[in-house]
C-alpha cells in the first residue's frame, strides 16, 4: 500500500483524514474480520509522548525544529492550529503531531512501523524534555476495563540479556522470552502463564491487543487497538473519534500515575498543610528479584546512558550487597538517586524530576530483568 | 565512623523511612522542617541546625546537629539553647500553635567512638545535651533525657541496624561538610548532566544549585547564614580544578583566571553512535576520577587556598 502524506493544516483535518483512511481501508478489506487483516501497513500507528518542551508555540518551535531538522526532518507549523506540528521526511513520509494536551503528545503516521519506530526514537533521544509514554505491564493490563474492551491478544518479553554481560547470559534459566498469543479470553491464559514456573520473572506485556465491537456489527462500533510498552499503539477501526477517545482515556490514565509519583513521592522543599515549610516525599521503593542475574552487570548495563533506560551514573558500592548511584535522567538531565539491594530498589526523586522516569525504570527493569518488580506501598504520609 | 552528610541522611531516614530502618521522628508525629536551614535568633546569633523536627501539634521542635568528629562547641550548644518558640515562629517560619508552651531542644547526632568525649567535653563546660550516638551496626540515646519524653523512650532503648539500612547519601548526595571524596560522585554526574545539555561553559555554583535545590533554596539564593553557599562553591571548585587537569581534561577547562569552566566536547544529540561513544568515555572518565579521589592518590588543594 502506498504511503500517503496529504499536507494538512489543521488537527481538524488531520481527524478528517485519519477517520477517512480508516473506514475506507476497513469497507475496502471484504474478507476482513477483527484480526486476521491487520498488517503493520494498514493499521495506523500512535506515539504517545512525554513533552516538557515550552508549549508557547514558538519557545516550542524553537526547540523542536534544529534537532528535527539534523534529523533530515522539514518542521511545519501551522498558522491556523498552533497545536498542530508536522514533521516530514521527503516526500512520501509525515509525522503529524496534535500538541494540544500539556504534556502528552499524540503523533500519528501511517508508514511502516519499523522506519516510524526508528524515527520517532532518534527524535525523542534528540530533544531534551522528550520521553516516550511508558506503559508499564500493571498499566497495559488495566487498559481493556479503561476502555470497556475484551483482550484478543498479547505478548509478553523478557530479554535479560539487556542487562547482563553476553558471556553470562546463557547461564540464566530464561535470557531472553517472547510469547505472542492470540484469541478471545486471553485474561485467564495470562494468569496461567504467570503461575507456570517455566515463566517465572519472565511475564512482563510487551503488548496489549483489546478490540470493542465487531466491524459492521450492530451496534456499528468498531475499534482494535494495540498498545506497547514503549507508547506506540496500532489501530484499525471504523472511527478517528472513537480512537481518539480511547487514546486521550489511556493519557488520562497515565498522567495519574506520572503525576503520582511526583506528587506522592518528590522529595524536598514544600508547604505543609499549615503553610509551613517542610520538606515533602518519601523514598519510592520496590521488590526486585535479580533470577541469577549478576547485580554488578545490571547496574552496569541499566545506567550506562543508552536506551531503553536512558539513565546515566557510576553505581558506588556501599556493602556486600547494596549500591547507590548518583544517576541522570537523560531525558530531563535531572538527577536522582538510586539504591540496590538483595530485594529491593529505591528511588529518591527530587522534586523538580519527572515521575515518567520512575515509570520507564520499573517498566524496563519489569522487562529486562523480573517481572516481579513491584512497587512497594508505604503507610507514611508524604 | 559515619560522615557528618552519612549522619544527616540517616536522620531524614528516621523521619522518611528507609527500608526497615525504624521511623522514630515520624511515629512522634515529627516533620522534617528544613535540612541545613539558618536563620537569626532575636539577639542576633545565627543558628543552622543541620536538621529541623517540628511537631506543630505536639508542641515540639528539634533542632539536630551533626557531628561526625569529637569537636564540642559550648558556644554553639548555648545558641541552640537560647533558640525559642517564637524564634521558630518568627526566624524559622514554622507553624505554632497560639496558646500553651511549645518546647524547643537540641539534639546532637554524633559517632559512638566520639560519644564519651563529647559527653566529657560537656561536663566540663558544666553543660549538657542528649546524644543520638550511632554504631556501624545501630543507634541509642545517651547522656541527659529529653525533654521529649516518647520520643527519649524511643531512642534510648536503642536500634541495631544492618549495613543495608543505612540511607548513606540517599536523600542529600553533598553538604557543605562535604570531602572532595564524598562529593565527587554527584558532581560529576552533574557536570556529566551539563555536557548533554550541549552547555558551552558553567559555574561551580551552577553545579551547587543543581545539586541542592530541591532541598535547600537558600544555598542556591545565597541567603541564610552563608557559610553553606562557600562551603558547597569551595567543594565543587576543588573537584572541578582537579578532574579537568585529569580524566575530564578532553571535556572540560577552566576559563583563565575567570570563575567558569569551558565546554570542550559536547555530547552528540543527534548522531546516536557518537553519543554512546562519548557517553562511555565519560563513564570510564567518571569511574577513574571516583577511584582516584577517593583513594587519596592525590589531595585536592581544598584547604590549601
Amino acid at each position: 500500500m502506498p504511503l500517503e502524506s496529504p499536507k494538512l493544516r489543521t488537527r481538524r483535518e488531520l481527524a478528517a483524514f485519519l477517520d477517512d483512511a480508516l473506514s475506507r481501508r476497513l469497507g475496502a478489506d471484504h474478507a476482513l474480520t477483527a484480526d486476521s487483516a491487520w498488517t503493520e501497513h494498514n493499521a495506523l500507528k500512535i506515539f504517545l509522548i512525554e513533552s516538557h518542551l515550552p508549549s508557547e508555540p514558538h519557545a516550542r518551535a524553537a526547540a523542536l525544529e534544529p534537532a528535527a531538522s539534523q534529523l533530515g526532518f522539514t518542521t511545519e507549523f501551522s498558522p491556523d492550529d498552533p497545536d498542530f506540528v508536522t514533521l516530514r521526511f521527503g516526500s512520501s513520509t509525515s509525522i503529524w503531531i496534535d500538541v494540544s494536551l500539556p504534556r502528552f503528545w499524540r503523533a500519528y503516521c501511517l508508514g511502516t512501523v519499523t522506519e516510524v519506530k526508528r524515527t520517532i526514537r532518534s527524535l525523542v533521544r534528540s530533544i531534551d524534555g522528550l520521553d516516550h509514554v511508558w506503559l508499564a505491564t500493571p498499566f497495559l493490563e488495566k487498559i481493556p476495563t479503561w476502555l470497556g474492551a475484551s483482550i484478543t491478544a498479547f505478548a509478553i518479553h523478557s530479554d535479560r540479556r539487556k542487562v547482563t554481560l553476553r558471556a553470562n547470559a546463557d547461564a540464566l534459566p530464561i535470557a531472553q522470552l517472547t510469547v505472542r498469543l492470540w484469541g478471545t479470553g486471553q485474561e485467564n491464559r495470562l494468569e496461567a502463564i504467570r503461575k507456570s514456573e517455566l515463566f517465572r520473572g519472565s511475564t512482563a506485556l510487551r503488548s496489549i491487543r483489546v478490540r470493542r465491537g465487531r466491524p459492521g456489527g450492530e451496534d456499528g462500533e468498531y475499534l482494535a487497538t494495540e498498545f506497547f510498552s514503549d507508547g506506540r499503539v496500532t489501530a484499525y477501526g471504523d472511527s478517528f473519534d472513537r480512537l481518539n477517545s480511547a487514546l486521550l482515556k489511556v493519557l488520562d490514565k497515565y498522567r495519574t500515575v506520572v503525576c503520582g509519583f511526583e506528587d506522592q513521592f518528590g522529595f524536598g522543599c514544600g508547604r505543609s498543610a499549615d503553610g509551613a515549610p517542610h520538606v515533602r516525599g518519601r523514598p519510592i521503593e520496590f521488590s526486585l528479584a535479580w533470577h541469577g542475574v549478576d547485580p554488578s552487570s545490571v547496574m552496569r548495563k541499566v545506567f550506562s546512558g543508552t536506551g531503553p533506560f536512558a539513565l546515566f551514573g557510576e553505581p558506588q558500592r556501599l556493602a556486600q550487597s547494596r549500591w547507590q548511584v548518583q544517576a541522570i535522567d537523560l531525558h530531563m538531565r535531572q538527577r536522582l538517586t538510586f539504591d540496590f539491594s538483595q530485594d529491593g530498589a529505591r528511588i529518591c526523586l527530587p522534586t523538580d524530576v519527572c515521575g515518567n522516569t520512575v515509570v520507564r525504570f520499573v517498566g524496563n527493569l519489569q522487562r529486562h530483568l523480573s517481572s516481579d518488580t513491584k512497587l512497594l506501598e508505604l503507610v507514611k504520609s508524604a | 565512623m559515619w560522615t557528618h552528610l552519612q549522619l544527616v541522611n540517616l536522620c531524614i531516614g528516621m523521619q522518611k523511612g528507609f527500608g526497615s530502618l525504624p521511623t522514630p521522628f515520624w511515629n512522634q508525629a515529627y516533620d522534617l522542617a528544613g535540612v541545613g536551614v539558618g536563620f537569626t535568633l532575636s539577639d542576633g546569633a545565627v543558628l543552622c541546625p543541620d536538621v529541623l523536627f517540628h511537631a506543630a501539634q505536639r508542641r515540639r521542635s528539634l533542632l539536630v546537629e551533626a557531628k561526625a568528629g569529637a569537636s564540642f562547641d559550648a558556644d554553639q550548644l548555648a545558641r541552640y539553647r537560647r533558640c525559642t518558640s517564637a524564634d521558630i515562629r518568627d526566624r524559622a517560619f514554622c507553624h505554632i500553635l497560639p496558646d500553651g508552651s511549645h518546647a524547643v531542644e537540641p539534639l546532637y547526632i554524633v559517632n559512638e567512638d566520639h560519644a564519651e568525649s563529647i559527653l566529657a567535653s560537656c561536663d566540663r563546660a558544666g553543660t549538657a545535651v542528649p546524644l543520638l550516638s550511632v554504631s556501624a551496626t545501630g543507634y541509642r540515646l545517651v547522656g541527659p533525657q529529653m525533654s521529649d519524653a516518647a520520643l527519649d523512650v524511643e531512642l534510648r532503648s536503642g536500634v541495631a541496624f544492618s549495613a543495608e539500612d543505612f540511607p548513606s547519601r540517599f536523600f542529600m548526595p553533598i553538604d557543605n561538610e562535604s570531602s572532595p571524596s564524598e562529593g565527587i560522585d554527584v558532581v560529576l554526574a552533574e557536570v556529566v548532566a551539563m555536557l548533554v545539555g550541549g552547555l558551552t561553559r558553567f559555574k561551580p555554583e551552577d553545579v551547587v544549585a543543581r545539586m541542592v535545590s530541591n532541598i535547600n533554596p537558600e544555598v542556591v539564593r545565597g541567603i541564610g547564614s552563608g557559610s553553606p553557599v562557600k562551603g558547597m562553591n569551595r567543594v565543587v571548585r576543588a573537584i572541578l580544578d582537579d578532574v579537568a587537569a585529569n580524566e575530564f581534561s578532553a571535556w572540560i577547562e577552566p576559563a583563565g583566571n575567570q570563575d567558569f569552566f569551558k565546554v570542550k566536547q559536547a555530547i552528540s544529540r543527534v548522531d546516536r553512535q557518537a553519543r554512546v561513544r562519548g557517553l562511555r568515555s565519560l563513564r570510564a572518565a567518571m569511574r577513574k576520577s571516583v577511584a582516584r579521589v577517593r583513594s587519596g592518590e592525590r589531595q585536592l588543594p581544598l584547604f590549601g587556598e
